[in-house]
């Protein structure tokens, strides 16, 4: 009788305890997206670069703009909720996972492999994400990881397809991610 | 061989403290009206289980003025974060125990 108490304590604090880290999870989930944006760009312009000419240079300079943008936005959005993400983790991992992909791609280049090259880093960034959505149990991470791939392997494609083509893509991706993060909000909002 | 039951944590067993902790673990802080609104907890209520917790050497509590407010803002030590850690394996085992027990 005892020993069954103890369990169903044992039990419900566990479930507590899940129910609450899922939750903060979600609230500094925005932070998690800025920087998952930053790094798409930044691929997304190694991509580009396969093509070469001024989509590349278009890009390299739109990813710090966009990326400090949704970062401001996600730190002002955290402190008004009364949360803050781990800044360490937030800048670490993209910068980890930044500078491992543009090493293969720098590294790929200097041994004439194009094709690496230009999918090598989108395939390193996006192998990351999806590791730490599956490790941190965050799908949208998963997701953003498998959304990296195909705007790479996108871009990479068209990259012939002049400069107008390619800005009309990037901004859909960014509205697809500021939609995912809308959608994410109202299933935040339901009551668990 | 020690029941997982013994090994368990008094100061943070307790459940709203667990949730304190959990919230924490994912954050780098949180402010105090995030962590009641969050927990369902009233100010006082708080206020009381915090002092347990930062008495413990679990949290840190800091204070910073934002326009003509005081701000309060909690995070986890690293002995709260592995305390938490160490207090869900000793929760997992004892229901571990305790199903293999019922089957």
């Amino acid at each position: 009788m005892l020993e069954e108490r103890v369990a169903i304590d044992a039990r419900d604090s566990v479930r507590f305890v899940e129910t609450a880290r899922e939750r903060a999870k979600n609230d500094v989930g925005l932070a998690w997206l800025a920087v998952a944006l930053y790094s798409a760009f930044a691929v997304a312009s190694v991509a580009l670069g396969g093509g070469g000419g001024q989509g590349k240079f278009f890009w390299v300079l739109a990813a710090p703009i966009v990326a400090l943008a949704a970062f401001g936005w996600a730190f002002v959005d955290g402190r008004e909720r009364g949360v803050e993400a781990p800044r360490l983790a937030l800048i670490g991992i993209p910068f980890g996972l930044l500078t491992l992909a543009f090493a293969l791609g720098a590294l790929s280049w200097y041994m004439q492999l194009p094709v690496l090259a230009q999918f090598g880093p989108p395939i390193v960034v996006a192998a990351g994400y999806i590791a730490i959505g599956v490790q941190r149990r965050l799908s949208v991470m998963v997701l953003v990881g498998f959304v990296v791939l195909v705007v790479a392997a996108t871009f990479a494609l068209l990259s012939g397809g002049g400069d107008l083509l390619q800005a009309g893509l990037g901004l859909a991706y960014v509205f697809a991610l500021l939609l995912a993060r809308v959608g994410w909000r109202v299933a935040r909002r339901k009551p668990s | 061989v020690t029941h997982p039951a013994a090994e368990l944590n008094d100061t943070i067993h307790q459940r709203v403290r667990l949730g304190i902790l959990a919230v924490l673990k994912e954050t780098r802080r949180a402010d105090f009206a995030y962590l009641r609104d969050e927990l369902h907890l009233t100010d006082g209520n708080l206020s009381q289980h915090l002092s347990v917790l930062e008495d413990g050497g679990y949290v840190e509590i800091s204070k910073t003025i934002e326009g003509k407010k005081v701000r309060t803002w909690v995070s986890a030590t690293k002995a709260g974060r592995s305390a938490l850690a160490s207090e869900l394996r000793s929760l997992r085992a004892l229901l571990r125990q305790t199903d293999g027990a019922a089957d």
